[in-house]
């Protein structure tokens, strides 16, 4: 059964050395951005993902600054040459300044 | 409880220039949603109320410091979205970019932009040089009909970009 | 598709497609067609057994909540008009409140109801027939039963499944998940095999789905999770219901459902939001997710919704409507180009719930505008009201409640202004121009939602 964490990181079952491989990230956060009224009392204030990063080893491979308009549980899927064998950190960072971090390992 | 979280908000808000547009913050908490929902805890910074809502931006000013004078070529990137799009809260895009690091350099950067969205930048990006492909999936948010332009940025600056009109219709739900 | 067609040319395609199929069912090669050739050129030629029409007629197609309501109320704006209700079904079983049949907490008889009973009590004829075709021009339906004129045409079809949207595009998958794991959101054999797989659930994960788009009865998936997950309570089951929910929250009522999941079903029920289904593997009973795939032990899978195929095989589909809905004026529900057409109920392409009571209210305005329009007369919009329980709780039963009325349908190419609608809608953050509701289960909620039902079937059948 798959997992129901927070945070996830999927990598494909089977891949070699120096394959391009699609690697999936999301977090569940709801992601307000800050336009939704609250009844008659005002509007749910912004609270959502504005960066996401990729470490692969310790090189930071990739960094998303996003605004608000990313969908609620943000959901982000990229592709990745498995150079070597490292682990894969993925760093979500809230507005509240709130960090999420899930990691899995890369092995070649 | 509700004092500190405010609080704490709060402070963190005056310390993030980019969000001290934010209008005086209370909790949704203490001014009621515990006599409204009763059975519901709400405890969660989500809970949090503002009496604005951010402010909007055009196209302009947002696209214009990252074109920074140069012309974007209608090459190399893909961007894949629905034509029809029947909940703006959910819109699946996926941007491709062929051949991002085989001869002339690699991507450095991929924006997005929706032009009719309350702020129409959607997100920057920084890639490394070794990824071996650029093929992205995210989900966005569109508030309404519009066109959507994903901008990739090479190392040597050239500008590649693709973009795409979506329809949205508004479901009647909540 | 065509717009009008002649008589004759109707005659020769429907035929050939007919005897095709007629051909394909018997499993012979091409001599059975020729002697199968004379049967469909009786039906089309017959005519309908139902007495003749003494005035004005009105043919109403369907007949669930929308087209049952609109039937009825045809009759009381326009006493001297000829109502007919053409419905394929020979017993009403209503969509509404059935999850509480699936829990145990109603018996069958009280969400099944009799057409005739319908047709006594307010003067119409009740035509137990399927339409297969409508020419516009001549103002004629075919049905199996055989033809009828008509001078006003309602459709109320509802919904059909939109396979391919969850990735299903192989007929014998299609048939097999169809078979095995029914959505049970058209009612009849998909909620009694549902029933019975609740009945005989022993241990697990059971698995239900929330499609995207605008489906049939928003509450109704959540519901639907919180009863089942009362019977597995109640017998002390090593079960649970995994709800996953293409939407990444809960889409209405959010605040009643996660506190009935919470404080009720915690080790029953679990809600795993944003998964999109691209696909299900029946014989391996798996769900494949655009993320992870999800193994159960029995499940009730709703694919995403649609309009009813015969709006498209009427080619009144409306050309940009990601759920193939019906193209139609959206302030009075008539074709564009012909007053003497209207849609209504789920097939209809404005926002509003898919859901009986919407249906049921928008049936009665509608009603109005075509008896208005006949007598020259025009009628001012009315939004439609939706009134919707949800049961959360079985022991004791315990409901909430979410009452509004629609703005103006937000779609682009209307009269109205554009910009002063788009502002509402956006300023308000809904569909909707008042709210009224009540997140706090309590029996007498519950009990309120028997009423509710009770109503409503009263108004539909007595």
């Amino acid at each position: 059964m798959a997992s129901r964490r927070k945070t996830a990181i999927r990598l494909p079952r089977k891949y070699a050395k120096d394959e391009v491989i699609e690697v999936k990230t999301r977090i569940i956060h709801p992601n307000h951005n800050g336009r939704m009224a609250y009844k008659d009392q005002g509007y749910i204030a912004e609270y959502y993902v504005w960066k996401i990063e990729i470490f692969y080893g310790d090189e930071s491979i990739i960094t998303v600054s996003a605004s608000a308009a990313l969908s609620q549980n943000p959901y982000f899927t990229f592709m990745l040459r498995a150079t070597h064998s490292a682990p894969l950190r993925v760093v979500w960072v809230d507005t509240q300044g709130d960090q999420y971090t899930e990691s899995v390992d890369v092995v070649v | 409880m509700n004092w500190l979280m405010n609080t704490r908000l709060f402070t963190e808000t005056l310390s993030k220039a980019a969000l001290t547009r934010r209008g005086l913050l209370r909790s949704a908490a203490a001014i009621g949603a515990t006599l409204v929902f009763g059975k519901v805890a709400r405890s969660e910074p989500e809970d949090l109320i503002a009496d604005q809502p951010p402010p909007e931006y055009t196209l302009e000013e947002r696209l214009q410091p990252i074109l920074a004078g140069r012309e974007p070529r209608e090459d190399r990137v893909t961007l894949e979205m629905p034509a029809y799009a029947e909940d703006g809260a959910v819109v699946p895009l996926r941007i491709k970019v062929d051949d991002p690091f085989l001869g002339s350099g690699y991507v450095k950067s991929l924006y997005l932009f929706v032009d009719n969205n309350p702020d129409p930048l959607i997100f920057t990006s920084k890639l490394a040089p070794d990824l071996g492909s650029v093929d992205w999936k995210l989900k966005i948010r569109m508030r309404e009909s519009s066109m959507v332009r994903a901008i990739a940025e090479m190392d040597n600056g050239d500008l590649f970009m693709d973009t795409t009109e979506v329809e949205v219709s508004i479901s009647g739900c909540g | 598709m065509r717009k009008t067609i002649s008589r004759r040319g109707f005659l020769k395609g429907s035929t050939s497609a007919i005897v095709g199929a007629a051909g394909l069912a018997a499993g012979a090669g091409a001599g059975s067609q020729v002697s199968h050739g004379a049967a469909p050129t009786a039906l089309i030629t017959r005519h309908a057994d139902i007495p003749a029409a003494k005035g004005t007629r009105a043919v109403v197609v369907g007949g669930g909540w929308g087209g049952l309501t609109m039937a009825k109320y045809l009759k009381k704006e326009a006493p001297d008009w000829d109502v007919v209700l053409i419905e394929s079904h020979a017993t009403f079983m209503s969509c509404p409140v059935s999850n509480l049949w699936l829990a145990g907490l109603i018996d069958l008889e009280f969400i099944s109801h009799s057409y005739l009973t319908a047709a006594k009590n307010n003067n119409y004829i009740y035509f137990n027939a399927t339409v297969i075709d409508v020419d516009r021009s001549e103002r004629v339906v075919y049905t199996s039963g055989g033809q009828l004129t008509y001078d006003y045409l309602i459709l109320a079809p509802g919904i059909d499944y939109d396979w391919p949207a969850v990735g299903m595009l192989d007929p014998e998958e299609i048939h097999l998940l169809h078979t095995h794991y029914p959505a049970a959101f058209k009612p009849g054999s998909e909620h009694l095999t549902l029933k019975r797989k609740i009945d005989e659930f022993e241990k697990g994960l059971f698995v239900l789905t929330v499609p995207s788009g605008n489906y049939r009865c928003l509450p109704g998936p959540y519901e639907r999770a919180c009863m089942i997950a009362s019977v597995f309570k109640r017998k002390k089951l090593k079960a649970k219901v995994l709800l996953l929910d293409f939407n990444p929250k809960v889409k209405i009522k959010a605040e009643g459902f996660q506190a009935a999941f919470q404080e009720l079903y915690k080790d029953y029920l679990e809600y795993v939001p944003s998964v999109t289904v691209h696909r299900v593997d029946v014989l391996n009973k798996t769900v494949i997710g655009e993320f992870d795939d999800y193994q159960f032990d029995d499940a009730s899978i709703y694919p995403r919704v649609r309009g009813a195929l015969l709006i498209e095989t009427l080619g009144l589909v409306a050309e940009s409507s990601p759920q193939k809905e019906a193209r139609i004026n959206l302030f009075r529900n008539h074709l564009h180009d012909d007053l003497r057409v209207y849609v209504i109920g789920d097939s209809r392409p404005m926002g509003y719930s898919k859901s009986g009571s919407t249906a049921n209210d928008e049936a009665k305005y509608v009603a109005k505008v075509i008896v208005g329009l006949d007598k020259g007369k025009k009628l001012e919009w009315k939004g439609p009201y939706t009134s919707c329980y949800s049961m959360v709780n079985a022991d004791p039963p315990e409901a909430i409640y979410f009452g509004s009325q629609y703005l103006p349908p937000l779609i682009a190419h209307t009269p109205m202004d554009m910009e002063r609608t788009v502002k509402a809608w956006i300023e308000r953050g809904s569909a909707f121009a008042w709210r009224d509701q009540n997140m706090n289960r309590s029996p007498e909620m519950g009990q309120a939602m028997y009423a509710w039902a009770y109503g409503y079937y009263k108004d539909l059948f007595g």
